[in-house]
């Protein structure tokens, strides 16, 4: 069976099939674009280089790709339905990571144009930052407060009107 | 890798699914996040996700920081008026001063305060028949004794036969459930959602809790993440769907009129896109599938009462020779819609399903946008909204055509009226016989027919008016151009409802 040859940044390669290289919209499109026929009895296979993204990250990614492979997304064009949606248990499972590990899995999800993984990934930075105060959330991120007192006065006061709505 | 290494794309995006004041609070870390999650770009999301795509007030004259917060101002308040029978208007006709009474009806003709809604953000105002809806924090509530005219009597698009009435031991439960998170400042007139604070503010609000009740959705749908965000209102019916995608109503079939039956479309798998109640009957735009509608659905059975699912399958058919419709609006029998090639259609809806009924073009309205946008690489009618009768379609270059859909679509005429062209109007309102309609720096126009002087124009008392524009014809009044409905004081009208024959809108004074 032909077999799309997925490279990474450290020239590990992962082969994968068509239909779960195809959750990616970007490996999807180059298919359709430079090798059409992949899969009609061409025996060669197809290789991606993906050099923004590990190994190790690649993997991660494939391993979520090969989970929904059989999977139509209904709310795929539907923004404001993806975005309201929670968090599926295997989903929430699989990014159960260091930092970051998530942040690398969040770019390569942007990178690969894999929607649905990408979403996910920034609902749960979201959920990380939720309900925190500055403080907190510098500590959480290892965020260093680059701003004078004054600054930081300023703009509380400037986001006052925020605070409860 | 640090949190900044995401960028700020992507850091812009997960502020998408954060509160305002989680953003806010994000901000403050350091000054990169700061510059990249205030941007205008946010605002604008955050803003579209919470009040939908009618933007009050110019969005060239104001930052989307500066929209957002006059949006949500607390200081924001609900205006009605019109007929006040069935307590539709949120409070009693016999409360309000003399002087916006109406003379010959139970009526106010000038925007009257509804108190109760201090430090609430309402989403979204809507109208139906005989009652105003509110979205507010993801869960409708609706003014006055009902969303039906209170008779009791079978309307459609409803169920033939009524729903299976449970048990009165089952009644006790509470079977359905408030979506939404909670208000975090609890509306004041619904007495489940209140603290008890003392004898004497409880009993008040008592008191006036019969103008507004709280309708909910079956409590197998239970979640706190699930929240209405879409909702349409028919004569006597609502419409409403929600984040997961699941569609809800409420008409005369309903054994508990509070409590949302939930619609089931067998057969049919795309997302629902979009929504509309018309008079009698109800349509839905479904990816994939295109414009569905039915005008009744099966009664909720003995089995779907008991599981607390309270499904029920609509009795739909799907609108002919239609992939997707951009715009459309579900009026009596008729759905008008808004093709992919920009150009109006409708379709005389037939109960059962007829071979020979297919959508025909509105051929004056697009022959007028053929030879009025002729600049326009494309001329193009962009969005419609309508109610029982009539209806309103705006161009894209910034035009409104009004419409009535008597007679065969292919004779019906596109009314002109030069005082709301190019005007800066951003919405356009339908009662049964009355419109009003919203511009971008704040004012309200109003125009057309109170039936008995009810008031639902707004303008104050028509009777002894000397504008020859203002006709009174016996116990009615017609108004024949758009006139300035007036401001409760200095301030904008930021968003407009008008069904039956009443009329609202949200208010900001100040600015």
């Amino acid at each position: 069976m032909t077999k799309v040859i997925i490279i990474s940044s450290d020239d590990e390669r992962f082969p994968v099939d068509i239909e779960t290289a195809s959750k990616s919209l970007l490996i999807k499109n180059m298919i359709a674009d430079l090798k059409p026929d992949l899969g009609d009895g061409d025996d060669e296979d197809f290789e991606i280089p993906t050099p923004n993204v590990r190994a190790n990250v690649l993997s991660k990614v494939l391993e979520w790709c090969e989970h929904y492979k059989n999977t139509v997304f209904s709310d795929e064009d539907d923004e404001d339905a993806r975005k309201s949606g929670g968090i599926d248990s295997w989903d929430r499972n699989f990014l159960k990571v260091d930092q970051e590990m998530l942040y690398e899995i969040t770019l390569a999800a942007n990178y690969l144009n894999i929607r649905q993984l990408l979403d996910t990934g920034c609902k749960i930075i979201a959920e990380m930052i939720k309900h925190k105060s500055p403080e907190e959330l510098r500590k959480t991120f290892n965020i260093v407060n680059d701003f004078s007192p004054e600054e930081e006065a300023a703009i509380r006061k400037e986001n006052e009107w925020a605070e409860d709505r | 890798m640090n949190i900044i290494d995401l960028g700020e794309d992507i850091l812009c995006e997960v502020c998408t699914y954060l509160s305002l004041p989680d953003i806010m609070a994000f901000s403050l870390t350091c000054a990169t996040i700061h510059d990249w999650v205030c941007s205008n770009d946010v605002f604008h999301k955050l803003f579209l996700r919470r009040f939908g795509h009618i933007t009050p007030l110019d969005p060239k004259k104001y930052k989307w920081s500066e929209l957002l917060k006059i949006r949500s101002s607390k200081d924001l308040q609900f205006y009605t008026w019109g007929s006040g029978t069935l307590g539709r208007l949120g409070y009693s006709p016999r409360d309000v001063s003399n002087d916006r009474r109406a003379r010959h009806s139970f009526g106010i003709h000038t925007p009257t305060i509804v108190s109760n809604f201090k430090d609430i953000i309402i989403e979204s105002i809507l109208s139906g028949g005989f009652s105003f809806q509110l979205l507010i924090d993801g869960a409708i509530y609706s003014t006055g004794m009902g969303y039906n005219d209170g008779s009791g009597r079978m309307a459609r698009p409803g169920p033939q036969e009524p729903d299976y009435a449970p048990h009165l031991d089952f009644l006790t439960e509470q079977i359905g459930v408030h979506v939404g998170v909670g208000l975090r400042h609890p509306i004041m007139l619904v007495p489940q959602l209140t603290t008890r604070e003392n004898e004497d503010n409880w009993n008040e609000r008592i008191k006036k809790s019969s103008f507004l009740t709280l309708l909910r959705i079956p409590s197998a749908k239970s979640s706190s993440q699930r929240k209405i965000r879409r909702i349409s209102s028919g004569r006597m019916h609502i419409l409403a769907l929600d984040n997961h995608g699941v569609l809800y109503s409420w008409d005369s079939g309903n054994h508990d009129p509070e409590l949302a039956v939930q619609i089931i479309l067998p057969d049919i798998d795309g997302s629902i896109q979009d929504i509309s109640a018309g008079w009698d009957m109800s349509a839905c735009n479904v990816r994939g599938t295109g414009l569905l509608y039915w005008h009744s659905r099966e009664p909720v059975s003995k089995e779907k009462c008991e599981d607390k699912s309270f499904e029920s399958a609509a009795f739909y058919s799907i609108v002919p020779q239609l992939q997707l419709a951009i715009n459309f609006t579900c009026l009596s029998d008729t759905i008008v819609y808004i093709a992919l090639d920009g150009l109006l259609y409708a379709y005389d809806a037939p109960e059962t399903h007829d071979p020979q009924s297919i959508p025909k073009p509105v051929s004056l309205f697009n022959r007028w946008l053929m030879e009025h946008t002729k600049n326009l690489t494309e001329p193009l009618f962009t969005k419609i909204s309508g109610s029982f009768k009539s209806f309103s379609v705006f161009t894209s270059n910034g035009l409104v055509l009004l419409g009535n859909i008597d007679g065969d679509c292919e004779n019906w005429i596109p009314e002109l009226l030069p005082e709301i062209q190019n005007t800066g109007v951003i919405d356009i309102v339908n009662g049964d016989y009355h419109k009003l309609a919203l511009t971008d720096d704040g004012e309200l126009w109003s125009w057309g027919i109170e039936l008995q002087r009810n008031g639902c124009l707004g303008l104050g008392d028509l009777s002894s008016s000397t504008d020859d524009t203002i006709i009174n014809e016996g116990l009615n009044a017609r108004v024949t151009v758009p006139k300035k409905v007036p401001k409760p004081s200095k301030g904008r009208w930021l968003a407009v409802t008008a069904g039956g024959w009443h009329s609202g809108g949200l208010f900001i004074a100040g600015i």
